[in-house]
């Protein structure tokens, strides 16, 4: 016994009594979480959430996340930007071209360059995968061939992964070239500026006022096109695009929906496109009823 | 059989000599009061070293599998967390089990402080005490670096850029820390090194010296209000006190135990509830999107510094933990007799509330308060919808500028976004456009935080730019702030 301890024998049983239900408790309770084992605990490291390298990232969601959302909105659509997740565009737009706007931005407008060798952070393979994703192209993403261990490339696949926006819808056949650069001139940038004139009288005037100086409400002027500021910040490509695909979150209709008060509104051809984007450009060198 | 373990054990005792020497140690008499209800005070040294235990025991597992070099660290880490069976379970035990180890030694000291116990003749088992502390914290801060995420590669640059400010010696020190001018595989070697084998090395050398002085000068007696610590004459009178004393091996060792477990099983449910820390994402120094924190034992520094002038930042760095490490070290030299009572002691007892305060709201700042700029908001947070919905035109090229020129990196809208700079929701309210183009093109006066972005943004984006901003007013806001009380200068970017 030990010293200085009570020499009365059932003191001494009773403190031994103390001690093994204390150490039962405590074997008792440092075995309690050993029942546990084979449960799936709430700590264990969820496998979906390994930390991957941000240039392996190839998941569309957290990719635009990432990279897009914060100019084109949450689901391509409600950004400042042009939205992506229109089914006009994501028609149109050439797949090529895409991928040069993603890969070195866009001339004219504040659109980075999102390609590691321009500036960005994202690879050839996260780029082709926003390509496809936009683009509405099922795709696989399979070994490099002939890459290095982990290299990665996308390919189109009929039964691979379905584009989360879904495929895009088949464009009507009137529906104007996408691009720009590629719209036939033939006439005189003068004759353009008249003629898209009126094509803006008739498409555009409801919305926008006769000059495209805008809708008074209230104290202000809404819905003002007829703006330098603006329109140097957008480039024709980009004007092009509004007048073809319009603004559908926004509510400007597209190059061929009812206008208000018009109902039976014919669709803007081809050339009226590009005599309408002539005629905003040339007022990126002037103000309001050409002053 | 039983007579043949006996003989065994016998062989052993003759040799070990274990009766004379561990036995009563095990025995040695300590205060009866310790073992009423205020021996409860006395369970957290004993707590903080089955911890310690527990650290040794998963620190030899992870040591099986970790892999010491810059290349291979971080996925010998992946490997425990998701491939290795119970690796994950591993790596979070060691880390709460570490945690648990500063927090019980903050109250072990605190309490030790609160009831005098380190007064006459306990100054040294405080001194060292001190040093057990410091190496717990050394061990806290190697072992985040033995991480290799983000968090460590940052710590690390941020702690060799403040060796590196020690006059003269610094760039020896970081030489030494880092083994070179910058981080590296050396860097990973060393602290390895400093983890695994020397700090746990000083740690087991100054433990032993720490549990003999408390076995050898004793259990101080819970404090009693009027008796006085007398180095003349405390000696005979804790002599005369342990003559009614009660063994260790009794009512205090119980207390110990049940604790101790108790210990163990926050540590355990914490590991399998909460998991393990990290690592989070890999290694990459050219990742500006990193928001690194130092562990919490260590971000009460973190929120000082970050709280403070520039001008501050070399004394917070260089001296001021120097102070509080003397002046912890001091403790028993400064008072090592009087009362020891906290009724009688109200100075001590008010700082330690101070300093438990103090430290808790630093660490709080240092945990919650966004210092750092969200690197990737520009181009993952999006506008508001309803911001773009009740835009212009320009106003959404304006907000295209807010985006692409990364002021989304330090303002948050509608609380989304980085917290460096002002949440610009209702800025519009507050500043006028002139005010506004001022700001941006100038920055903070003074060299303040906000940079000048006037080279950065042409004319035409910066005057978008300033629609936006103005336009960020309430809905049914109607007076817009033309005037300011001082006019301003407009300045052209």
């Amino acid at each position: 016994m030990a010293p200085g301890a009570s020499n009365n024998k059932s003191g001494g049983l009773r403190r031994r009594g103390v001690w093994a239900r204390t150490c039962i408790s405590v074997c008792l309770l440092v075995s309690a979480p050993l029942s546990f084992v084979g449960c799936d605990f709430p700590g264990r490291p969820n496998p979906n959430e390994r930390p991957i390298p941000a240039d392996q990232v190839v998941e569309f969601g957290l990719l635009y996340r990432k990279n897009c959302s914060g100019c084109h909105g949450t689901d391509g659509k409600l950004g400042p930007a042009p939205p992506l997740n229109d089914a006009l565009f994501r028609a149109i737009i050439p797949a090529a071209e895409l991928k040069h706007i993603l890969t070195k931005g866009r001339n004219g407008t504040l659109m980075p360059a999102f390609s590691q060798e321009n500036g960005g952070t994202l690879t050839a393979t996260q780029i082709e995968v926003l390509v496809h994703e936009i683009k509405g192209i099922p795709y696989m993403i399979v070994p490099k061939q002939n890459g290095g261990r982990g290299e990665v490339e996308v390919v189109p696949d009929a039964g691979g992964i379905s584009p989360r926006w879904g495929a895009p819808v088949r464009p009507p056949a009137n529906v104007p070239s996408y691009n720009q650069a590629a719209a036939i001139v033939s006439r005189s940038s003068a004759v353009q500026q008249h003629d898209g004139a009126a094509v803006f009288v008739r498409a555009c005037a409801a919305c926008h006022g006769e000059h495209g100086q805008g809708i008074a409400q209230g104290h202000a002027m809404v819905r003002t096109i007829n703006d330098q500021v603006l329109l140097k910040l957008n480039s024709d490509q980009v004007l092009r695009r509004y007048a073809i695909t319009g603004r559908p979150d926004l509510g400007m209709p597209n190059f061929a929906e009812p206008r208000p008060g018009n109902p039976h509104f014919q669709a803007l051809t081809e050339q009226q496109v590009t005599d309408l984007v002539a005629l905003l450009a040339s007022w990126r060198q002037t103000t309001v009823n050409g002053k | 059989m039983r007579r043949g373990l006996y003989a065994i054990g016998a062989w052993f005792e003759a040799r070990l000599c274990l009766c004379e020497s561990l036995w009563p140690m095990l025995t040695h008499p300590i205060p009866k009061t310790v073992a009423g209800p205020m021996g409860w005070w006395y369970i957290f040294g004993s707590a903080s070293l089955t911890l310690f235990m527990i650290q040794i025991v998963t620190g030899i597992g992870l040591a099986l599998v970790y892999v010491p070099s810059a290349d291979r660290a971080y996925d010998s880490l992946l490997f425990l967390n998701y491939e290795q069976p119970l690796g994950w379970f591993l790596r979070a035990l060691h880390f709460y089990a570490g945690s648990g180890m500063v927090v019980l030694l903050i109250v072990h000291m605190s309490q030790v402080f609160l009831h005098g116990a380190y007064k006459y003749p306990r100054e040294l088992t405080w001194v060292v005490g001190v040093v057990l502390f410091l190496l717990t914290l050394g061990m806290f801060f190697s072992g985040q670096i033995l991480r290799w995420d983000p968090d460590a590669y940052w710590g690390l640059a941020v702690s060799g850029s403040m060796a590196g400010r020690v006059p003269v010696l610094g760039p020896w020190i970081v030489e030494l820390v880092l083994g070179g001018d910058v981080i590296g595989g050396n860097s990973l070697s060393r602290f390895f090194t400093l983890h695994v084998f020397v700090i746990p090395a000083l740690l087991l050398i100054f433990l032993a010296i720490h549990l003999w002085l408390v076995i050898k000068k004793g259990i101080s007696s819970p404090p009693v209000p009027g008796q006085t610590v007398n180095p003349k004459t405390y000696d005979a009178e804790y002599e005369q006190e342990l003559k009614t004393g009660v063994p260790f091996l009794g009512e205090a060792m119980l207390k110990d135990l049940f604790f101790s477990a108790f210990a163990v099983i926050v540590v355990v449910s914490l590991a399998a509830i909460i998991g393990p820390k990290g690592p989070h994402a890999p290694p990459n120094p050219t990742l500006g999107g990193a928001n690194p924190r130092p562990e919490w034992p260590f971000l009460w520094l973190f929120g000082l510094l970050s709280l403070s002038p520039p001008e501050a930042e070399t004394f917070i760095i260089l001296i001021f933990p120097v102070i509080l490490i003397i002046a912890l070290f001091l403790v028993p030299f400064v008072s090592n007799r009087g009362e020891r009572a906290p009724s009688r002691r109200p100075v001590a007892v008010l700082s330690v509330v101070l300093i438990l305060t103090v430290l808790g709201t630093l660490t709080y700042q240092g945990a919650t308060a966004p210092w750092s700029p969200q690197m990737s908001a520009w181009c993952g947070e999006p506008i508001p919808e309803d911001i773009v919905r009740r835009s212009t035109p320009r106003q959404l090229q304006g907000a295209l500028v807010f985006q692409n020129k990364n002021c989304r990196n330090c303002h948050a809208l509608q609380g989304s976004g980085g917290q460096r700079g002002p949440d610009l929701t209702w800025v519009g309210v507050r500043l006028t456009s002139d005010q506004l183009i001022d700001q941006v093109s100038n920055g903070t006066p003074g060299g303040g935080n906000m940079p000048a972005y006037g080279k950065q943004i042409g004319p035409d984006e910066m005057t978008a730019l300033a629609d936006f901003l103005v336009s960020l007013q309430p809905p049914n806001q109607t007076l817009v702030r033309e005037t300011a009380a001082v006019p301003t200068k407009r300045k052209e970017p």
